[in-house]
């Protein structure tokens, strides 16, 4: 069958059903035309971003890396400064340990003088103290005695 | 080498040791006479150490021979030699008193045997012989007339009443010379001994007031002297000498303070001596002493009658002019406290308490 023919047998709501095909084919296409040219245009959006975060990457990476750089070398530096510290401190624990053995031998000597002295005076001052003991009770027994011999010559 | 000293010669022996020795057995008296020189040797070292005599010779020296013993001092200090003498003698007697013989013969109511003392000072030569040296003995022999004065004096003990401690003259005189030696004496007797020639004035010991006879006794006796003598006082005939010891003790005892709960006894043994003893004034001042002193006794009105007492027997008794003086000024008779010391002063110039109260009286008038 051709086409004429199909108009003359069609009736109009025929003809009206498929002039709405048609358009809603054309809107369809158009529809399917704007989704891809917005795609298409964040597909290029998605592209830059991509990009631009490769590029943060790449100047966070350097960054880091300078940002290490700089750490490692103050840290060798302050590690180079606190070894030299720690080897002066060394010689000088050195050599007070050197001055310091001497008095620390005669310091020794002193305590274990001292230590002796302190001991012979306890005992001295024990034997002070014994005398004095002694010497008070002699006292009370001499006083003791004169009491009574005045009771003597009063009876 | 000779030297011619001043010795205190005391001569102590046991009286009517012959007769004793009679009737008793062999073994018994030689048990008296070996206890009797122990008592004796115990008490003559120790006193000697204890009051600073060297000994060996050379300030004093002693012997005991059967029941007897002699003791030389001739420290240089005559006054300290008479007062050591006396003590020797008391101690003797305590301790002779307190021996085991005696003990016993206590227990079974026997009498005790008495020890008599004669104590005379004169010049004596003492001189360390040849023959002495020889037998490697360095004691000195010791000779005079002195001696034999005391063991006459010592002879004359068996007639005392008192403390059986005789003394002579010189002696007495010494011991008048300070009121340094509380001692008092009986009348004197004079007696003529055998061999002497003369009339010899002899003293008994009628009073002897020491604190220092008990507590200088060698310790091992000292252990229930005290009981001893409380238990000889119970027993008839007791010897008057024993009262005024174990008073003068417990005197000791009461001024310390520590000893109330004799003070009722005390006065009972005290009004016991006075049945017992001649000579009262002493006893009189101890119960005064106790009426001041005594916590639970203190009454000045009938302390001031026993002093008065005292005084009314002896008017020279220093000790009870004092303290009467004493209690007239504590109950503030002022008037009669001043007459009283000046009636010390009169009889002593130096008393120095009866000085130095009348100076407070003179300023506060």
């Amino acid at each position: 069958m051709i086409v004429t023919e199909l108009f003359v047998n069609a009736s109009y709501i025929d003809l009206a059903l498929l002039l709405l095909i048609i358009f809603s084919l054309i809107i369809g296409i158009m529809a399917q035309r704007e989704t891809k040219k917005n795609t298409e245009e964040i597909e290029k959006k998605i592209t830059a971003l991509q990009k631009y975060q490769e590029g943060m990457l790449k100047r966070l990476d350097s960054g880091y890396t300078l940002l290490k750089k700089v750490f490692v070398d103050k840290a060798n530096k302050l590690n180079a400064r606190l070894n030299e510290t720690l080897e002066k401190n060394k010689a000088v624990m050195v050599e007070i340990d050197n001055k310091i053995e001497p008095l620390k031998v005669s310091l020794n000597e002193t305590r274990d003088t001292l230590r002796k002295t302190v001991l012979e005076n306890e005992k001295e001052m024990k034997r002070i103290a014994k005398e004095l003991e002694n010497f008070s009770k002699e006292i009370q027994r001499m006083k003791d005695d004169i009491q009574e011999r005045t009771i003597d010559l009063e009876l | 080498m000779k030297e011619n000293v001043v010795a205190t010669i005391l001569f102590v022996d046991l009286m009517s040791s012959t007769e004793m020795a009679k009737n008793m057995t062999l073994q018994e008296y030689d048990d008296m006479i070996v206890d009797f020189q122990r008592t004796m040797y115990e008490i003559i070292t120790h006193h000697l150490s204890r009051y600073g005599y060297v000994g060996n010779g050379l300030d004093s020296h002693w012997s005991i021979a059967g029941d007897e013993m002699l003791v030389f001092l001739y420290s240089g200090a005559i006054r300290f030699d008479v007062r050591n003498a006396l003590l020797i003698a008391m101690k003797i007697k305590l301790a002779w008193l307190a021996s085991t013989f005696n003990e016993r013969i206590l227990q079974e109511g026997r009498l005790v045997s008495r020890i008599g003392v004669g104590i005379n000072c004169g010049k004596v030569i003492k001189d360390v012989r040849e023959w002495r040296v020889k037998m490697g003995e360095e004691q000195p022999n010791i000779e005079g007339y002195a001696i034999n004065v005391a063991k006459r004096v010592e002879s004359a003990s068996r007639e005392g009443s008192i403390y059986q401690i005789m003394v002579s003259d010189s002696l007495y005189r010494r011991c008048h010379e300070s009121n340094a030696i509380n001692v008092a004496f009986s009348q004197p007797r004079s007696l003529v001994f055998k061999g002497l020639g003369q009339k010899v004035l002899v003293y008994e010991v009628s009073s002897f007031i020491n604190f220092e006879i008990l507590s200088s006794m060698p310790v091992s006796m000292q252990d229930g002297l005290i009981e001893k003598m409380e238990y000889a006082v119970t027993q008839p005939d007791t010897e008057p000498w024993i009262f005024i010891t174990l008073l003068r003790h417990y005197v000791s005892l009461i001024a310390s303070g520590r000893h109330e709960y004799l003070e009722t006894h005390v006065i009972e043994l005290a009004k016991q001596a006075l049945e017992v003893i001649n000579y009262k004034s002493v006893i009189y001042n101890i119960l005064g002493w106790f009426h001041i002193h005594g916590k639970s006794l203190r009454n000045l009105d009938i302390a001031l009658n026993y002093f008065d007492q005292s005084l009314s027997l002896d008017p020279r008794n220093e000790g009870a002019f004092l303290h009467r003086a004493r209690i007239l000024e504590k109950m503030g008779k002022t008037d009669q406290a001043r007459h009283a010391y000046e009636e010390i002063l009169y009889r002593n110039h130096d008393h120095p308490e009866a000085q130095r109260k009348l100076a407070k009286y003179r300023a506060g008038q």
